[in-house]
């Protein structure tokens, strides 16, 4: 009877790929087709199952008896089905999506992920609890197995049951595929299914396990229920009517207003006939296709497409057979027109509903009707010679669709041509505007028209038609030339005006949207590389508002880095924390094996998806072949992981086995690309099966990983539950991550190919730890002495130093967008800054304004000129980049006025630039530039002040040339770096006294030292290194020694010692920290000095690499320096007091009075960067020995992470706590410790 | 917890809060490189009002006859 388990989870499989085709299916009807949907629904699907695989993990010491939460579970799908479909079908009513509205991405991305969450979460939770119904139902029969026999079992038992999930999904695909969808519909599906899970959930209440009377008589009743009902409903009028108002009530969310006159479902797709008034439209996947009857367009459109083809004989239309305009094509004068219809089933539908003209064009003897896919046709047809050839199929917003524009697709219609053969397409456009999205939409169809054709024509309005042909003369945009030929063909009627070739055509606009279409380098368009899909994703984004589409463009400007950087990082990391840590190899390995389930979970989704793009885009009706593919793709998952893995498992190679997996994994996601193209050109009958044997073989290789990655991670935890809970979540996660991400971005941004390298390169980065676990190296134990862990989160703090790694250097990699410099000005600002009253405006060669005191006059020498320095000095750098100044300059080369306008530099370098420019007012230029030694600098800015002279001295040159023809000074003086000025020497010599003072380790000097460094470095230089400096290096900048000699020495000194000797400037060198030194000092003479909790103090200085990941993420993300300015040491010696800074600098001082350097331990994201350098330090040895008996900051370590080495604990006379603190441990690294061997204990008790 | 270590939190909640105050008031400001900026509509309104935008397109159309 144990055995009715095996049976529920063939039910569980079977029922969970009919949701999915199901679900998928509505997915594609209300979100129009397109593909995006299929890696949103995939990636939200297994997520869920991950999140329920990962709850049922806490409730395994609760549920002592699974069966009947597993029957009640199986009884609560058909209703959730039920429910999601329906949810699904009026999704658009939800979110207000009015008919022909695109859903927006986000909103797209919500309804899927939460109308796939309950029938997932259900299944995820049923397995793990599946598999402890079976070690319970198994010990039960048969005597207690040894330790080692009963983890063997446990793997066993997790292992079969996922061989008969994947079998039940077997099978689920293909009676879903080939019988019920086929024969039966969705509901009559849907009730069958009901049918199943009723009988199943009876059975298993024959099983011995069950909780109480009460329930299990309860799920009975409901179990004979559902078969009831679902009898009630198969074998009753029931259906018909329940079918018929949920297609009618969908049907009013995609197209409202409109009667519904026909519905079916073809293997491409749903498609309904509906009428307003005296027309009829073909709706294909809730979007309008085709109406009907539409003479005027099929006229003009017809008499277009005829004097374009140059009197052609024999026509091939792709699509279009429902139009008026075959009709309208046979009343000229051609031997045959031969039309590819694909969708046999939905042509036949919409027959009786075409007008009678059209019905009976169809029995014209010149027309022939394929019934076969256009790609198909195209590249089964030899020896045809097509004079026309018209690609009609609607516009490339779908893969299905994409593969009719692409340049393979033309090559090929070029072979069943001539050279004077015409080929004609069409794509949706806007008459009036063509902003960049529609230019780079259908700019990409016109470029890879002319990859494959010398001579393009293009006819523009609200959809672009495109002629193209290789023989001169042949196409035309010239509206006579066409005119003309049409007037010569020999009709009995011409409906068309003639006349109307030059409304069609006019020259201007032709020219224009030429140009706007060639303004962006259009990429072409291939099957492997669908693009213009692409560009559609970018057009429905921008008409639909999303904010997505912006991180879609930057998406595709950094290539593969956003999926393979995160993966190398957390793979560095991963190695680095592994040896800093008390080796374990047994955990290691189990840690690298479930990386190893997540990408390989992440890559067998993504391969798959892989697969039914390409299957979408060589076959064409993924709609009506998604169960069977997925289900083929389970039995290979099936297979390979009961068989060729259990062998595995069995052979004790479980690590090397799985790396050899990996490995294989690799290789298939590089071949796969050229597997794709090579069956690309194959005809339907090879192509079918070989795709259905590729998903198996992606199954059975990502398969075979899962139960060697069970037996490693088995080995550590010893759990059934646990074990089959944690991988499940594992593998489903990753199933997840690769579904999202290779649905919604890689194929549609990088293409399948590329898709597939990018694959095969992460399946090998994520194979390394495992790697690195198998070898001798992992042995290797070079850095444990540096592992010791200040802070009680780890796993946190890695993964927050995994995130902002990855940002920074996809951050890096990212092309920066420049911002463009204000250089324009209106006339109240260039008259304020001027004293003139009229400008003219000059373009070339730079933009400059000529001003007039009284009246513009263009014949005499104007007054003034007006320019923006970053029209000329972009490349002169401030501290921080180029400052952007309005300079007026009248022709005698006396300033007029100079204005601020925006800079990067730290406001406290700028604090006053207002007042201090007007003071340059008045002065000359004639004979010598401007310099510091005879004006005054910008106030504790000397690095700004440089830059802004340097700046207006070639400003002013500049202008003067342009304006009035005059040079100015005779020579600028060349830049050069004065070592010997008097505060270069002053800093060279505070840094040198360092050393001795940091290496006696004695208090009192450190203090003297401290107070130099506050008086010097803070009040007279203003100099500090800040998060500025921080902010500036990650962009690659580093302040000039020219311009700023004092802040490049200490920016230089601060890095190395940084390297060397760890945290030693927060220590001595940072004028704020010795402020705050000072005030600590005076606070504990006083008595005020407290002392927290230590256990809420350790957290609390924490929050500095929380508020450093802040700050860092905000900047790159925005470029904005205000995320870096909230440190008051920035402000405090520049006496900057406003506003915010205000409060912040005067919390942190008083703070300091009661805690020692309030500031630095919990709030300095500096310090928390630098203190980073206490793990590297290389001479750490050179230092003095520190003594952590007397520390008070929580420091026990010499490589603490947390210590600014303020070397108190040396010396010990900055304590009034001492008999407070009694419990110290031994630093790993001290070998002549005098410590008490108990004091560890005790300070741990204290945490 | 002790009142030392509520007076310690509330000064360290104090300061965060003060920092947050701090961000906030820059957040929603025109900023480089993030394609969001606030129109000047004063600054607009004006050009509009004062002809001034006008009058230089319709010279620049004349130019170009």
């Amino acid at each position: 009877m144990y055995r009715v388990l095996y049976l529920s989870l063939i039910v569980y499989g079977a029922f969970s790929q009919i949701t999915q085709a199901l679900l998928i299916r509505e997915g594609l009807v209300v979100f129009y087709g397109n593909e995006i949907s299929l890696g949103v629904f995939f990636g939200s699907w297994l997520l869920w199952i991950a999140v329920g695989s990962a709850l049922a993990i806490p409730l395994r010491e609760r549920i002592s008896s699974p069966l009947p939460w597993l029957r009640g579970l199986l009884l609560s799908l058909p209703l959730l089905l039920g429910l999601q479909i329906i949810t699904t079908r009026i999704v658009r009513h939800f979110f207000d999506i009015s008919s022909t509205q695109f859903i927006a991405f986000g909103d797209l991305f919500i309804a899927v992920t939460l109308i796939n969450l309950p029938a997932a979460l259900v299944i995820g939770i049923a397995f793990p609890l599946a598999c402890k119904a079976l070690n319970l139902e198994l010990m039960s029969r048969h005597a207690e197995p040894a330790s080692a026999d009963k983890s063997q079992q446990a793997v066993q038992g997790i292992s079969s049951l996922y061989i008969f999930d994947a079998l039940g999904a077997l099978l689920g695909g293909f009676a879903f595929t080939f019988l019920l969808i086929e024969l039966a519909g969705v509901w009559i599906s849907w009730a069958v299914v009901m049918v199943s899970i009723a009988i199943t959930a009876l059975l298993l209440g024959g099983l011995r396990q069950h909780a109480t009377r009460v329930a299990a008589r309860l799920l009975n009743i409901a179990g004979w229920l559902y078969l009831l009902f679902a009898l009630v409903f198969l074998f009753s009028p029931l259906d018909a009517k329940f079918s018929r108002l949920m297609e009618t009530v969908r049907f009013q969310t995609l197209q409202p207003g409109l009667d519904l006159l026909d519905t079916v479902e073809t293997r491409y797709g749903h498609v309904a006939i509906a009428r307003l008034g005296d027309q009829v439209s073909v709706v294909n996947n809730g979007r309008i296709g085709i109406s009907f009857p539409n003479s005027e367009d099929a006229e003009k459109l017809a008499a277009y497409f005829f004097t374009q083809g140059n009197w052609p004989k024999r026509i091939l239309m792709f699509g279009g057979t429902a139009s008026d305009l075959l009709a309208e094509l046979l009343r000229y004068p051609l031997q045959g027109i031969t039309v590819v219809e694909q969708d046999r089933l939905a042509f036949e539908h919409t027959v009786p509903w075409l007008p009678d003209r059209t019905r009976k064009a169809l029995s014209d003897d010149r027309l022939e009707i394929k019934y076969q896919d256009g790609r198909h046709f195209a590249n089964q047809v030899h020896d045809e010679n097509y004079d026309l050839v018209l690609v009609l199929i609607a516009d490339p917003s779908s893969a299905q669709e994409n593969r009719y524009f692409t340049h393979e697709f033309y090559q090929r219609l070029r072979e069943l041509m001539p050279d004077s053969g015409v080929i004609c397409t069409e794509v949706s456009s806007a008459s009036n505007y063509l902003g960049r999205s529609i230019s780079s939409y259908s700019g990409s169809v016109l470029a890879t028209l002319e990859r494959s054709f010398d001579y393009v024509a293009i006819m523009p309005g609200d959809t672009h038609t495109y002629c193209a042909s290789n023989q001169a003369n042949q196409v035309s945009e010239d509206a006579r030339l066409l005119r003309w030929r049409y007037q010569m063909t020999p009709l009995d009627q011409r409906r068309f005006p003639a006349a109307s070739f030059h409304s069609m055509l006019p020259q201007d606009r032709i020219e224009f949207v030429r140009r706007q279409l060639h303004e962006e380098e259009a990429e072409i368009n291939t099957d492997a590389r669908p693009v213009t899909y692409y560009y559609n994703m970018i057009l429905w984004g921008t008409f639909s508002s999303s904010q997505f589409v912006e991180w879609l463009q930057k998406l595709k400007r950094m290539g593969t880095a956003p999926y393979l950087v995160p993966l190398l990082v957390l793979v560095a990391l991963t190695l680095l924390r592994f040896s800093m840590q008390p080796l374990n190899v047994a955990r290691f390995t189990r840690q690298s094996a479930s990386l190893v389930l997540v990408v390989l979970g992440m890559i067998a989704m993504a391969a798959q998806l892989t697969l039914l793009y390409s299957y979408q885009a060589h076959v064409g009706f993924v709609f009506s072949r998604i169960a069977l593919l997925n289900s083929l793709f389970m039995a290979g998952l099936a297979l390979g992981a009961g068989f060729i893995g259990q062998l595995l498992v069995r052979s004790g190679q479980s690590a090397y086995a799985l790396i050899a997996v990996m490995v294989s994994t690799s290789v298939m996601l590089a071949v796969l690309p050229s597997l794709y193209h090579y069956m690309g050109d194959m005809g339907l009958d090879v192509q079918q099966p070989l795709y259905l044997s590729l998903t198996v073989l992606i199954g059975l290789l990502t398969g075979t990983g899962f139960p060697l990655a069970v037996s490693l991670t088995e080995a550590d935890t010893g759990n059934v539950l646990h074990t089959s809970g944690l991988t499940a979540a594992a593998d489903n996660l990753g199933g997840a991550f690769g579904g999202f991400i290779t649905g919604a971005l890689l194929v549609p941004i990088l293409g399948v190919s590329m898709t597939c390298y990018t694959l095969a390169l992460m399946a090998f980065f994520g194979l390394l730890p495992l790697l690195y676990s198998s070898t001798p190296l992992v042995q290797i134990g070079w850095l444990r002495n540096r592992g010791y862990q200040a802070f009680p989160w780890s796993t946190l703090s890695w993964a927050l130093l995994w995130l902002v790694l990855s940002w920074f250097i996809i951050m890096l990699i990212l092309p920066q967008q420049v911002r463009q410099p204000t250089v324009s000005f209106d006339q109240a600002s260039l008259t304020a800054v001027s004293q003139s009253k009229e400008f003219i405006f000059r373009e070339k060669p730079l933009p400059y304004y000529l001003g007039y005191d009284k009246k513009v006059d263009e014949g005499k020498m104007p007054d003034t000129v007006s320019l923006s320095s970053m029209a000329i000095s972009h490349e002169i750098r401030g501290y921080a980049g180029p400052i952007n100044l309005l300079l007026s300059l009248d022709r005698n080369s006396v300033i007029r006025g100079v204005d601020y306008i925006e800079s990067n530099e730290t406001s406290s370098y700028i604090n006053g630039i207002d007042q201090w420019l007007d003071t340059l007012k008045g002065i000359s230029l004639a004979d010598k530039p401007l310099s510091l030694d005879d004006i005054d600098g910008l106030s504790g800015a000397t690095t700004s002040s440089r830059a802004v002279i340097e700046t207006l001295n070639r400003t002013a040159s500049e202008a003067s040339q342009l304006a009035f023809d005059q040079s100015l000074f005779t020579a600028m003086p060349a830049p050069s770096i004065d070592w010997l000025q008097p505060k270069v020497i002053v800093l060279v010599l505070l840094l040198a006294v360092f050393f001795p003072v940091w290496r006696s380790g004695r208090d009192d000097w450190r203090l003297y030292y401290q107070g130099l460094v506050l008086v010097v470095l803070g009040f007279w230089f203003n100099v500090l290194v800040t998060e500025v400096d921080l902010a500036h290096l990650t962009q690659g900048s580093m302040p000039s020694p020219y311009a700023s000699l004092l802040h490049f020495i200490l920016i230089g000194f601060t890095i190395i010692i940084t390297l060397l000797l760890g945290q030693v400037y927060c220590g001595y060198i940072c004028p704020f920290g010795a402020l705050q030194e000072f005030i600590s000092r005076i606070g504990r003479y006083f008595y005020l000095r407290s002392e927290p909790e230590q256990h809420l103090e350790r957290r609390m200085r924490y929050l500095k690499y929380l508020l450093l990941a802040g700050m860092l993420s905000g900047y790159w993300l925005t470029r904005d320096m205000f995320w870096v300015n909230f440190n008051p040491m920035q402000h405090f010696f520049a006496f900057n007091f406003s506003g915010w800074i205000l409060l912040i600098t005067v919390i942190s001082l008083l703070g300091a009075l009661f805690y020692y350097r309030f500031w630095c331990r919990y709030f300095c994201p500096f310090g928390a960067l630098l203190s980073f350098g206490n793990k590297i330090a290389l001479m750490l040895k050179w230092g003095p020995q520190r003594d952590y008996t007397h520390c008070d900051l929580g420091v026990r370590d010499d490589y603490d992470i947390d210590c600014i080495h303020c070397q108190r604990c040396i010396e010990g006379k900055d304590y009034g706590l001492r008999k407070h603190r009694q419990a110290t441990i031994p630093s790993m690294s001290q070998k002549n410790s005098t410590v008490p061997t108990g004091a560890k204990k005790e300070y741990n008790n204290q945490i | 917890m002790k009142r030392r270590d509520i007076k310690f939190a509330a000064l360290v909640a104090v300061n965060l809060l003060a920092i947050a105050g701090f961000l906030l008031s820059h957040i929603g400001g025109e900023s480089a490189y993030t394609g969001w900026r606030k129109i000047d509509y004063p600054a607009l309104m004006q050009k509009i009002n004062s002809g001034d935008l006008v009058r230089h397109n319709a010279e620049y159309w004349r130019k170009q006859q």
